[in-house]
C-alpha cells in the first residue's frame, strides 16, 4: 500500500487486493466499542446524569451515522478504481478523519472484547477464534491507522514500484 | 497533580488570553491513558480536535503516556462537553472534571 497522490484533491492511496480485503474486513467489525464505554466524568454529581444522557444520545447519533457510511463505502467497490497493479482510494481529509474514528473503534474495541491485554500482547495468539478475531483485527487496524496518519501528517507520496 | 500545559506568554503584553479559559471556576477535560492507543494516533487527535501544533500536541500526549492522563484544557461546561465529545468520537478516554475537586 503507498500514498500516490496528496494535494488539494485529496489522499490517494494504492492498494493491493489483499490489502483492500484487509481494510473490508476490518471496516467491516464497526462498531465494536459498546454503546455505554464513553463516561461524561470519572467523578459525577448532581446534574450530571443529564449530561451524560445527552453524551450517550449523540455518541449514539455519530455511530449509527458512522455505521451508514461504513455500509455505503463496502456496498460500493467502485470508490477503489483500477490504479497501478491495484486498487487506487482518493479521500478527502474529511473522510480520512472519519476512517481513523472507524478504525480505532475497532482497535479499542477489540482490546476490550480481549480483557484489556498489556501491550505488546502475549507471543502466544489466543486459543479462541473470536478471541484470535480481535487480536488480528487490533493489529491490522493498528496498522491502518499509522499509514493513514503519516500521510495526514505530511509524508510525500511514494513513487510507484 | 497540576498537569496543565503552560500558558503562552507574548512579549509585552502577558498572558495570551485563552478563549476556552474559566480562572475560577469551570471545567478540566482530561484525557486518561489507554495503552492500545498508538502515540501517534493520540498526537493527531489532540491536534485535530484542538487544532495545536504538533509540538504541543506531543507533549500533552507524553503526559498521557507517562502520568497516565494529562489536563488539556479548562473551559465551561458547554465547550467542555463539546471537547469531551470530540475526543470520545475518536474514542480516547476523555472525560470532564469540575475544576478545583
Amino acid at each position: 500500500m503507498r500514498l500516490f497522490q496528496a494535494n488539494h484533491e485529496g489522499y490517494g492511496f494504492e492498494f493491493s487486493r489483499r490489502e483492500k480485503e484487509l481494510l473490508f474486513e476490518v471496516l467491516s467489525l464497526y462498531p465494536l466499542i459498546p454503546a455505554a464505554h464513553h463516561r461524561l466524568s470519572r467523578n459525577p454529581g448532581p446534574g450530571d446524569d443529564e449530561n451524560q444522557k445527552l453524551l450517550d444520545e449523540s455518541l449514539a447519533a455519530h455511530r449509527q451515522e458512522t455505521r451508514q457510511r461504513v455500509r455505503d463505502l463496502l456496498a460500493n467497490p467502485r470508490c477503489f478504481q483500477a490504479h497501478g497493479g491495484g486498487y487506487g482510494w482518493l479521500a478527502s481529509r474529511g473522510e480520512m478523519e472519519w476512517l481513523l474514528q472507524v478504525l480505532n473503534d475497532v482497535r479499542v474495541g477489540s482490546w476490550l472484547a480481549l480483557g484489556r491485554p498489556s501491550l505488546p500482547p502475549p507471543a502466544n495468539l489466543p486459543s479462541t477464534p473470536v478471541a484470535l478475531m480481535h487480536r488480528r483485527a487490533m493489529d491490522i487496524a493498528g496498522g491502518f491507522e499509522m499509514i493513514f496518519i503519516a500521510a495526514l501528517d505530511g509524508e510525500p507520496p511514494a513513487p510507484a514500484v | 497533580m497540576a498537569a496543565r500545559s503552560q500558558p503562552e506568554v507574548l512579549p509585552g503584553i502577558g498572558v495570551k488570553p485563552d478563549p476556552t479559559a474559566a480562572p475560577e471556576h469551570g471545567y478540566l477535560v482530561i484525557c486518561w491513558d489507554d495503552p492500545v492507543n498508538l502515540m501517534d494516533y493520540v498526537t493527531h487527535v489532540f491536534q485535530a480536535v484542538f487544532g495545536w501544533k504538533k509540538t504541543k500536541a506531543e507533549t500533552h500526549m507524553l503526559e498521557v503516556h507517562t502520568r497516565g492522563r494529562s489536563v488539556l484544557i479548562q473551559a465551561d461546561l458547554e465547550k467542555a462537553e463539546f471537547y469531551v465529545h470530540q475526543l470520545q468520537k475518536y474514542q480516547l478516554h476523555a472525560t470532564l472534571e469540575r475544576a478545583g475537586r
